[in-house]
Formats: C-alpha cells, sequence, structure tokens
C-alpha cells in the first residue's frame, strides 16, 4: 500500500510539474511584454491552484518549486528563477492561510496569490538591488496581480468542474 | 456570472486591494525623490553636471560674476553668490527631484536632476 501511494504521488507530481513546465514554456514563447518586469500572466500557476485544492499542500509547494527551478535554467535565468521562487513562496503560503480560513472562493484565494506573488518579487528586487525607488513599481504590480490571480483563479474554477472529483484513488 | 466565481469575502478583499493599490500610486505620485545629482546653468547654458553623493565645493565663475555651490551630504546650497540681493543664498538647501535655487543677477540656476534610467529594469527579465 505504501510502495503504491509512492508511486502515485512521484507521479502525479512529475505529471503536474510537467503540465507546469509546458505552460511556462507557452508564457515564454507568447510575445507580450509591458516593459515592466514582473506583469505576466502566470498561467503556469493554474497548475499550483489545482495542485492545492485537488492534492495537498505539499503537493502544490513540489510542484511549484520543480516547474520555476526547470524552467527558471530553460528560459528566464537564475535571477528569474530566484525572483519567482521568492513570489511563489510568499503567494503559496498567503494562499494556504486564506484556503484554510474557508471564507474564500478558488477565484479570491487566486486573486490574493497573484498579488503575494508580485509584492514577493517586489521584496527580493528591493533586497537584490538595495533602491527602495523600486517601490515606484508597487501599485501597477498590486493591479497586475490582483487581474492576473482572478483570470487564474477562473481558469482553475472551470477546469476543475470538469476533473473527477479526487485526483487521489 | 459573477457570483459564480466569488463569494462575499472575495468582493471585500478584492475592494481592500484596489483601495491600496489606489492609495500607494496616489501616495508615490506625491512623494518626491531624492535626486541624484545637481545640473548648474549660466545663463541658460549647461555649466556641469555634479553628483550629490560626493561633498564639494563648485565655484561658478561666469561673464564676470561668481557663485559658490556646495554639495554636503546629499544636499545643494549657494554657499556665495556675487550679486546684491544674496535670495539664492538665503534659499534652503535643495535634495529632491526637480527643486532648483536660482540666482537672478548672475543668471546660475542650480536644479535637481532624477534618477538615471539604467539599473533598475538590468537584472530581471
Amino acid at each position: 500500500m505504501q510502495s503504491k501511494n509512492n508511486s502515485y504521488n512521484i507521479t502525479i507530481t512529475a505529471l503536474m510539474s510537467s503540465l507546469a513546465l509546458i505552460f511556462s514554456y507557452v508564457e515564454a514563447i507568447i510575445p507580450f511584454n509591458a516593459g515592466i518586469p514582473g506583469v505576466k500572466l502566470g498561467i503556469a500557476n493554474i497548475v499550483t491552484v489545482i495542485a492545492l485544492y485537488k492534492l495537498s499542500i505539499k503537493h502544490a509547494g513540489i510542484v511549484s518549486f520543480i516547474r520555476i527551478m526547470v524552467a527558471g535554467f530553460l528560459f528566464s535565468g537564475l535571477f528569474g528563477a530566484i525572483y519567482s521562487l521568492a513570489g511563489a513562496t510568499v503567494s503559496l503560503i498567503g494562499m494556504i492561510f486564506l484556503k484554510k480560513t474557508g471564507k474564500f472562493s478558488i477565484a479570491g484565494v487566486s486573486m490574493a496569490g497573484g498579488v503575494l506573488h508580485n509584492l514577493g518579487q517586489l521584496l527580493v528586487a528591493s533586497f537584490l538591488i538595495k533602491d527602495l525607488r523600486i517601490f515606484f513599481y508597487f501599485p501597477i504590480l498590486l493591479f497586475s496581480g490582483l487581474a492576473s490571480g482572478i483570470a487564474i483563479g477562473i481558469a482553475a474554477t472551470l477546469i476543475m468542474r470538469v476533473l473527477p472529483k479526487n485526483l487521489h484513488f | 456570472m459573477f457570483k459564480e466565481f466569488f463569494k462575499k469575502s472575495d468582493i471585500i478583499l478584492m475592494i481592500s486591494i484596489i483601495i491600496v493599490g489606489i492609495v500607494s500610486s496616489i501616495y508615490i505620485s506625491l512623494g518626491k525623490t531624492s535626486g541624484d545629482s545637481i545640473e548648474i546653468k549660466v545663463d541658460n547654458h549647461i555649466y556641469g553636471v555634479y553628483s550629490l553623493n560626493k561633498n564639494r565645493s563648485i565655484v561658478v565663475n561666469e561673464n564676470g560674476n561668481k557663485n559658490i555651490v556646495k554639495i554636503e551630504d546629499g544636499h545643494a546650497k549657494m554657499s556665495y553668490a556675487s550679486c546684491k540681493n544674496q535670495v539664492c543664498v538665503h534659499h534652503s538647501s535643495i535634495s529632491k527631484v526637480g527643486e532648483s535655487i536660482i540666482c537672478l543677477p548672475n543668471k546660475v540656476i542650480i536644479k535637481v536632476k532624477g534618477v538615471s534610467k539604467d539599473g533598475v529594469d538590468a537584472v530581471s527579465n
């Protein structure tokens, strides 16, 4: 029984990670540049949100960690990976917290996740660059995180409706 | 359509995030930032650009008039002017982007310049 669970976990994590990686790739080849670092759709986070709801906190964390590291080395470089990792950590902690309260819908949790993701990135950026003027970006990143978080949340809601009730056997 | 995806607490959260965003953008657009350098103009010609990070005195000797600009701890002030009214010498020191001291009789203008554009966007992708 234990070994069956283990192989299930390895498989589902690998599957979700590669799915998220494909989303990262799709986003990397879309020629969309808002001119401001950090403003992007973040469609790979659909996978994180679904993993958080359908699997577990642990799955969501591991999947987003693998996705960020691999995508970082493939597409955006090490610095991009550090930013993303910080953003994802802050965002995941926030989403777990909001989900635990039970008062928020998937779209709401994802919305907070999007905002927190950008805030985490901004904090790391201000730490790395050592220049507080970077907080000029704060309102822009706040609104872009809000919009992308809501979009991701709605997408995740729609996807989860057609998924089986429980991804575990 | 809307109620399909959102609960009441989602809306409250959303509105509070939007309020924070609006308030912070107003705050940022109002707040001035410290400048990087000062630009000295004499008779509408740029005399020189000097960093605010280095303490120094700049002697401006143009058209038979003498002005001394002093940079100290990121602030700039006119410490001497050969003009009669001495308005510029009594002007408080400047450090924020866009602030200026003008010595009208000698046609000397000191203006604080902002951030150089590079640096912030260089790293992230």
